[in-house]
């Protein structure tokens, strides 16, 4: 009997701490575009097409191919499963340019449900060039670009990254979308 | 004792009665596809349109080709349309794409079929795509003909003039850009606009002259008064449930629709193929 409430005390500790165990991972990987099961994921608009492509990996062995054809706001419009980002100090991801011509794109955030107009909500663009560019967005730095406000980042519900109005189709990879750890 | 024994009847009735709507409600009335012919008084649109058999049908929600999907195929066929508008929700949640794909490919009209997409088109953001491109494709599908207005517009020459056709897309369509703007609406032209949603008609301003046709409600399915669709959070449906709806110089039809969605069951609002009337005032 002693030797079973020991046992007993042992595994109850155990299953204390797992159920404790915080996660301490240095990142949180958003998209890394391994499997078809994140093609799902995205919301697919008229004149952006999505595939995985094994070219310009950057984290595991494939990366997002996106074929934008000229129009408004073609572009990647993940469906965001993590919206709070408090606890991260950036968000981060890779991008490909195959062209000679470097290519401006935007980042939108929003952190309202209800589609906030473009001075309450964050936008930037960003020069790709030729090749592969890391794109490192400081959370503290997301400010609504109207107001100044800075932006609740317990609440992300939009993110896009997107061209304006490009003139002809554009090929663009991505990878590694993630928040790191301040 | 007496009592006893009338309560008892009582209860067996209404248990009777409970259960034979119900079989009438899943079984018999999902099934009885009604041809609802519309009489249109429009000076534009009646000169246009008044020699011309003008359908629209809405909220398919097709499962599989069976008994409904061809027999409403059959009707069609023998009302030979000019012109058909579809009105979204051809799909159940996230449900099989193909089954409708098929549908629209087996649609005849004279003219031409335009359409809408519903929210529930874009329950799966990937596959709604097919309704307007091949496979993993830019190109436009060859599957069927029906032109999908995704926020677009069309015109159409016909021998008595132009008919413009608005397209509003569904909700879950542009995400980038959600809210809806009717700004360079004029009624200068006879306008008909598709919307899958009739709350749309709200943001048209009352002194344009145009004809909404819109589906969405599926007529509520169960007869409820407005105020308990508005206390369950379906102001689409206490607002404008079924029927013709006129504001100002603008006017809407919102159709009952062919499927059914949450509950398959459907009583004293059957589906409905409407068939428009048109004639200038």
């Amino acid at each position: 009997m002693d030797t079973f409430n020991k046992l007993l005390c042992i595994f109850a500790s155990l299953l204390f701490l797992s159920y404790c165990q915080k996660d301490t991972s240095n990142e949180l990987m958003l998209y890394d575009f391994e499997s078809d099961a994140e093609l799902e994921q995205l919301y697919w608009n008229c004149h952006t097409l999505y595939s995985l492509s094994d070219a310009h990996a950057t984290h595991g062995s494939r990366s997002l191919k996106m074929e934008l054809y000229p129009s408004d706001y073609p572009g990647l419009i993940p469906m965001l499963t993590e919206t709070d980002w408090s606890g991260y100090g950036e968000f981060s991801f890779d991008i490909y340019n195959p062209a000679e011509q470097s290519i401006e794109i935007w980042v939108r955030i929003d952190d309202r449900k209800d589609y906030p107009d473009s001075a309450d909500r964050y936008n930037k663009n960003f020069v790709i060039k030729k090749g592969n560019n890391h794109i490192a967005i400081p959370l503290a730095t997301l400010l609504a670009t109207g107001s100044a406000r800075p932006l609740n980042i317990e609440q992300i519900h939009r993110l896009f990254i997107f061209m304006r109005h490009p003139v002809k189709k554009t090929i663009l990879y991505i990878d590694d979308i993630k928040l790191v750890r301040k | 004792m007496r009592k006893g024994k009338i309560l008892i009847l009582g209860c067996f009735a209404a248990g009777f009665l409970i259960m034979a709507l119900t079989i009438y409600g899943i079984w018999i009335e999902p099934y009885r596809i009604e041809i609802h012919h519309v009489s249109i008084h429009d000076k534009n649109l009646g000169k246009l349109l008044d020699n011309k058999v003008i359908v629209q049908i809405s909220d398919l929600h097709i499962r599989t080709i069976e008994n409904r999907e061809k027999k409403l195929l059959a009707v069609l066929n023998d009302i030979g349309p000019d012109i058909v508008f579809l009105t979204g929700d051809y799909v159940k949640w996230d449900g099989d794409y193909e089954r409708a794909l098929d549908f629209l490919s087996r649609l005849r009209a004279n003219i031409g079929v335009w359409a809408v997409m519903g929210d529930y088109d874009y329950s799966n953001s990937r596959k709604s795509c097919s309704f307007c491109h091949e496979e993993g494709s830019s190109a436009p599908t060859r599957r069927h003909s029906v032109r999908f207005l995704k926020d677009g517009m069309e015109l159409v020459h016909l021998p008595e003039g132009v008919l413009r056709i608005e397209g509003v897309d569904g909700e879950g369509g542009n995400i980038f850009s959600p809210k809806k703007t009717f700004a360079s609406l004029d009624g200068k032209i006879p306008t008909i606009i598709l919307s899958h949603s009739p709350l749309n008609f709200d943001l048209i301003s009352d002194n344009i002259n145009v004809l909404m046709l819109a589906g969405d409600t599926h007529g509520g399915q169960v007869p409820l008064p407005g105020w308990l669709f508005r206390v369950v959070g379906y102001e689409k449906n206490a607002l404008y449930n079924q029927g013709l709806f006129e504001k100002g110089q603008k006017k809407m039809f919102v159709s009952r629709g062919i499927g059914t969605s949450h509950l398959p069951i459907r009583l004293f609002t059957p589906p409905e193929i409407v068939v428009f009337h048109f004639s200038p005032q």
